[in-house]
């Protein structure tokens, strides 16, 4: 058909301006002492210029290594491309964050050949077996969906819970690291809540506003919703609000409670606001996620950890839940001062 | 001379055909010797073209026998015809660009075995053919670096070696210079001493008699003769010929005619058109004659603006020829040479097509006046007479009369009071065209002036008061029209002979 | 004279339903067969909060699908709009957010609310106007052109949100525009400017010589310019209109968001022309309308919403969206066939 036509030539064309660009983008710096390469998907995203900030400390701290950052641009072919600039520089080791990561394994097995230390972030890339840090998701979404269960049953003893996650339901990390254990947490509390499962909203915003207007019209009786990026819930917020619903009255809930993933300071207002029904979030800390990925990595390059294990090794450093009910708002705004220093 | 005992090479006897209402082609018989260049010759609409089509193949006869070498001939397809050995070269080139003239060449013909190319002899077979013809043109040139000419003598070459006995041109000098067209005759001299023939269709008698061994004459489908060219005493026997004393007067002098200036202009030139100035008056009908290429169509569209000439163009004391709109505004309306491309808007409906010349009309501040558009469509279905059961009809499934009658009726909605028609009647038949006469009288009669640009002789001898007549972009002369004009001489204008030559 | 004068009556009499009415209808009772269709499948789809959503989720592709549409059947190609949307979304961002953030991305240029809108805005048009430029001046074939420009505008608000988004920072009023309720409904500002900008459509399409001028010049523009309309004008007031709506989506999305936002509009260009072509606007321009539009939007509407009522699996989703495009086309052609036969 022909709009499939037009999106792949749109899709080539934007391939071809995004490899012109990788290759202007990337920089060498020669120093002493471990060189490590550090790729983010947007350094323009904060929570990623937080992150690259506190890499380049640490290591240098720590280690005395010095840390090159790679920007992904948002656009995996330039993270696709950065791959083959650490096989072709003289890095020791590279903490990776790639979103196709077929199209990245070649230059990671060959980074590999070289005896280069390859580590990934957030997903395996592959069959390359190489160790992953992770956040711990599945411990703050297993909570996090104890918790609305909990609160909904207080206020609501007799009305069922009926639970759905917005999302990416074909992405394997986010349903074992948001999706399921979020799902078991709310099961947990009320083994007979009933769960409509995971809906694909990775069209953006609108997808996710369309998504819970259509889904709430003819199934009302949703009251416990998984937003499983701060980005969908703008979308799932202002659906609700199209809906005459999303609100709580003076700390109690109405007519459903909403959680997000990536506490932010927008998050923040809505979350302490006794009158919004948005009341948990993942808080995923730059500060321990740059840690984290620095010294899996070091661990590699220092024979601690394998540089490949069949099964792809995955280790996870911890993850927040930010909560309206178990953290006081004081502590909530010295954790994002403190992880993104505003 | 071996040749004389041989039957000739292409002959045609008792051949007709017949379109619904029409014979295009009547009792046709005539036979062409080998090793000649044979002319056919005639007005438009004498049939020339029916006939060149049941030779190769793109038509049927309806009656009647073809025969080649002696043998019958019946071809399905130009492929047919080209089997049998005859071969067409068409007005539109068929050679392709991207490749070499030897490529060209051996398009088609290439022989392969299991899916690979072979060498044959094929090759050096067309560069013989080829420096036989025309020795100058290098068989590993590109085509797209050769000019016009040149690529027309690749398709020559093509059609020669292929083993084509018989080669039939129709207008080939149209798009040539002069010295093209010296050049081009070299090659059919050549072609005649390898022994094939060829078919000569020409508008030019100049060429016909410099060039032909032997003419054909067809006059309204009939065959008028066939010999040879010595026996021809010059253009004016031929002209003679062609037109016979059959050309229908029926001109009466109209009243209406005043001596009031609505057009004026003064010397038009672009790359066709050279130095062209006239005048034309209120409540005339004036009519511009001339072969295909003269230059009609380029000065109505000059003076409707739709393309840009330098000279001026003056209508009613307003500079006009810079946009359509402009001459709209100003009271010009054009009936287009195309009726189904620059005409019509083919997928709307009659009701729809005919404001579209006057939205100043249609607009109350914007708002369309739908009641006046069906009042519109009504009126001018009755007045032309378009032969329909609603306006709601789509005007491609009207027949071509009754399309032309409501491009008229566009024309007429716009209140122009000069229409610009340009091949009114081209593909018309005959009883809406004595309709579309009689809107044209009344239109003029009315106060308002006419152009009519036309390649039929009959047609403007039939309704203009002034004729201009029109030679290779030049207005040669302007004949006042009345019972005492004399058709020789016109042909002889426009087929480029010299005023007064033939009397 | 051989043609015989029919009376007027007959002539009148005869006039047939038109092909555009035709196929209108025809799209009209394939959206609300579908509706009944899926109100059988799916529980709780028969009702009027849903028959509302359809046209509510629906309005920022059915605000583009207007301008697509007069383009379409101008003959021309209009692929710019979902760039345009994000453009002028990000543009109203940025020049209303007050300077000195704590970081790039939250310090604008701190104009007062009503000139940021009329920069946005002006952004927009300034596509519209490239459109033209290169479609009506260069002639080049208008589906690479507003492809191009779709590039360019994305790729400013790329530029400008630093491939992210800008939501922080901005005046209390930003958000009101995109999620004030009306007349104390559920219905908001946008879906409001959605109806009255097809109505204003529908009667410029219908009622007024703009309208006419379009289809003439759709259906064979040389015809058109030797019946003395304008079309570089004309066509060059279709780009401009359709980059305005363009504008006013991107700033209605913003504000209800309140976020400019990079990837804001992404394929709506594509939705937009889908849905225009659903509603049986030819290809090749002279023919359809912006109700079929309408009806088209509504189609493909109903499938999306019934699979989210049923929770499908995202491939289950795309599958029965192809499914019902294809039919919808396919019921179109054929049936567009036989009447004319």
């Amino acid at each position: 058909m022909k709009r499939i036509n037009l999106n792949k030539s749109f899709k080539r064309g934007l391939l071809v301006t995004s490899m012109i660009m990788a290759t202007s983008f990337t920089t060498m710096v020669h120093a002493e002492g471990e060189r490590i390469a550090f790729f983010v998907s947007n350094l323009s995203n904060v929570f990623h210029q937080s992150q690259a900030t506190e890499a380049k400390r640490y290591a240098k701290e720590k280690y005395g290594a010095e840390v090159v950052v790679f920007d992904g641009k948002s656009d995996s072919a330039v993270m696709t491309q950065n791959v083959d600039q650490v096989a072709a520089g003289a890095f020791d080791g590279a903490t990776l964050h790639i979103w196709d990561g077929e199209a990245a394994t070649p230059g990671v097995k060959e980074a590999l050949g070289d005896k280069i230390a390859m580590t990934s972030f957030f997903s395996p890339i592959t069959d390359t077996g190489i160790p992953t840090a992770r956040s711990d998701e599945a411990g703050v979404s297993f909570e996090m969906g104890a918790q609305m269960a909990k609160a909904w049953k207080d206020a609501h003893p007799n009305k069922p819970i009926v639970m759905v996650q917005l999302g990416w339901p074909n992405h394997t990390e986010v349903n074992s690291g948001r999706t399921n254990p979020f799902a078991n947490g709310v099961l947990s509390v009320d083994p007979s809540a009933k769960n409509l499962g995971a809906l694909d909203s990775s069209d953006g915003q609108e997808a996710a506003k369309q998504i819970i207007v259509d889904l709430l019209t003819q199934q009302p009786g949703v009251n416990i919703i998984y937003s499983e990026s701060s980005a969908l819930t703008v979308g799932t917020m202002a659906g609700l609000s199209q809906l005459g619903r999303g609100i709580f009255e003076n700390g109690k809930p109405l007519t459903e409670i909403v959680a997000s993933v990536d506490f932010d300071s927008v998050e923040f207002d809505q979350i302490y606001d006794p009158n919004s029904s948005l009341k948990v979030s993942m808080g995923l800390p730059p500060v321990e996620t740059a840690r984290g990925r620095i010294d899996l990595v070091m661990d590699v390059i220092n024979g601690k950890t394998a540089a490949t294990s069949s099964t792809a090794e995955e280790f996870f450093y911890k993850a927040y839940t930010i909560s309206y009910w178990t953290m006081p708002k004081a502590e909530a705004k010295t954790w994002l001062t403190a992880q993104f220093g505003n | 001379m071996t040749i004389q005992q041989q039957s000739p090479v292409l002959s045609v006897e008792g051949l007709i055909k017949d379109y619904p209402g029409v014979r295009a082609v009547d009792d046709v018989s005539f036979s062409i010797e080998s090793s000649s260049v044979h002319c056919l010759v005639g007005e438009n609409g004498a049939g020339k073209s029916t006939l060149i089509k049941m030779l190769t193949g793109a038509l049927q006869p309806t009656q009647g026998v073809m025969k080649v070498n002696g043998v019958v001939y019946q071809p399905n397809s130009t492929q047919d015809a080209r089997e049998s050995g005859i071969a067409t070269l068409f007005q539109e080139l068929h050679v392709v660009d991207e490749l070499s003239v030897l490529e060209n060449l051996t398009l088609g013909m290439e022989q392969n075995r299991f899916g690979f190319i072979i060498k044959s002899d094929l090759e050096d077979r067309v560069i013989q053919t080829l420096a036989t013809i025309e020795p100058s043109i290098n068989p590993s040139a590109r085509v797209s670096s050769l000019s016009v000419a040149q690529k027309q003598i690749i398709e020559i070459a093509r059609a020669a070696s292929s083993g084509a006995n018989v080669i039939i041109m129709d207008e080939p000098t149209a798009a040539l210079s002069e010295r093209e067209v010296e050049r081009l005759f070299t090659v059919i001299r050549r072609l005649r001493e390898q022994q094939v023939t060829v078919v000569y269709i020409s508008h030019k008698l100049d060429e016909i008699l410099t060039l032909g061994d032997s003419v054909t004459v067809l006059r309204d489908g009939k065959h008028i003769v066939t010999k040879p060219l010595s026996e021809v005493a010059g253009r004016s026997e031929l002209i003679d010929m062609m037109i016979g004393r059959s050309v229908f007067q029926n001109y009466t002098a109209r009243t209406a005619v005043t001596n009031e200036v609505v057009l004026s202009a003064k010397g038009l030139s672009n790359r066709l058109l050279k130095d062209v100035s006239f005048d034309i008056n209120k409540g005339e009908i004036v009519g511009f004659y001339g072969l295909v290429g003269a230059g009609k169509t380029e000065i109505a569209r000059a003076l409707f603006g739709a393309d840009k000439v330098s000279g001026s163009i003056v209508f009613k004391g307003q500079q006009v020829g810079s946009s359509p709109k402009e001459a709209i505004a100003a009271g010009i309306a054009l009936v287009p040479e195309e009726r189904r491309t620059q005409g019509l808007f083919t997928n709307l409906t009659i009701r729809e097509n005919i404001p579209v010349m006057n939205i100043r009309r249609m607009s109350d501040n914007g708002i369309f006046r739908s009641a006046d558009e069906l009042t519109a469509a009504v009126n001018y279905v009755e007045k032309l007479g378009i032969a329909t059961d609603s306006i709601e009809k789509h005007t491609e499934k009207l027949s071509g009369g009754n399309q032309q009658k409501v491009v008229l009726a566009k024309c007429l909605f716009s209140d122009a009071d000069l229409l610009l028609l340009d091949e009114p009647t081209r593909g018309v038949d005959v009883g809406a065209k004595t309709e579309i006469y009689d809107i044209i009288k009344n239109l003029a009669d009315a106060g308002n002036s006419v152009a009519l640009f036309s390649s039929e002789l009959e047609e403007v001898l039939g309704i203009c008061d002034r004729i201009f007549l029109l030679y290779c972009g030049s207005l040669k002369s302007v004949i006042i029209n009345g019972p005492n004009v004399d058709t020789t001489d016109i042909l002889n204008v426009v087929t480029g002979g010299n005023k007064g030559v033939t009397q | 004279m051989s043609v015989s004068i029919k009376a007027n009556k007959a002539l009148f009499d005869n006039r047939r339903m038109s092909d555009q009415m035709y196929i209108t209808l025809l799209v009209a009772s394939v959206a609300v067969g579908l509706f009944l269709i899926a109100s059988m499948w799916v529980p709780n789809f028969f009702q009027l909060q849903n028959m509302l959503n359809l046209v509510t989720n629906n309005w920022a592709v059915i605000s583009l699908g207007v301008g697509v549409s007069f383009l379409l059947v101008s003959g021309n190609f209009d692929l710019s709009v979902g760039g345009i949307v994000a453009l002028s979304g990000v543009l109203s961002v940025w020049l209303v957010q007050s300077m000195g953030g704590a970081n790039a991305l939250s310090s604008g240029l701190g104009l007062p609310y009503w000139l940021a809108l009329l920069g946005a805005l002006a952004g927009a048009m300034a596509i519209g106007g490239l459109n033209a430029l290169f479609v009506v001046k260069f002639r080049i074939p208008s589906i690479i052109v507003t492809l191009g420009t779709m590039m360019v505008a994305r790729g400013i608000a790329q530029v400008i949100t630093q491939g992210s988004q800008r939501n922080t920072n901005l005046p209390d009023e930003f958000g009101v525009l995109g999620s004030l309720k009306v007349f104390g409904t559920s219905i908001q500002l946008p879906v409001v400017f959605m109806a009255v900008l097809l109505l204003v459509a529908i009667f410029i399409e219908r009622k007024m010589i703009f309208g006419r001028l379009t289809y003439w010049i759709g259906a064979n523009p040389v015809a058109a310019r030797l019946s003395g309309i304008d079309n570089a004008r004309h066509i060059t007031y279709l780009y401009l209109f359709s980059s305005a709506i363009a504008g006013v989506v991107g700033i209605l999305l913003s504000s209800e968001f309140q976020s400019g936002y990079s990837n804001r509009g992404m394929l709506m260009e594509f939705d937009a022309l889908v849905i225009a072509l659903l509603g049986g606007i030819a290809i090749a321009g002279g023919f359809g309308s912006v109700i079929g539009m309408f009806f088209g939007a509504i189609i493909l509407a109903v499938v999306t919403s019934a699979a989210t009522g049923l929770t499908l699996s995202p491939d289950w989703q795309f599958i029965l969206k192809a499914v019902a495009v294809f039919l919808a086309i396919m019921a179109q052609t054929w049936a567009l066939t036989r009447r004319n036969q």
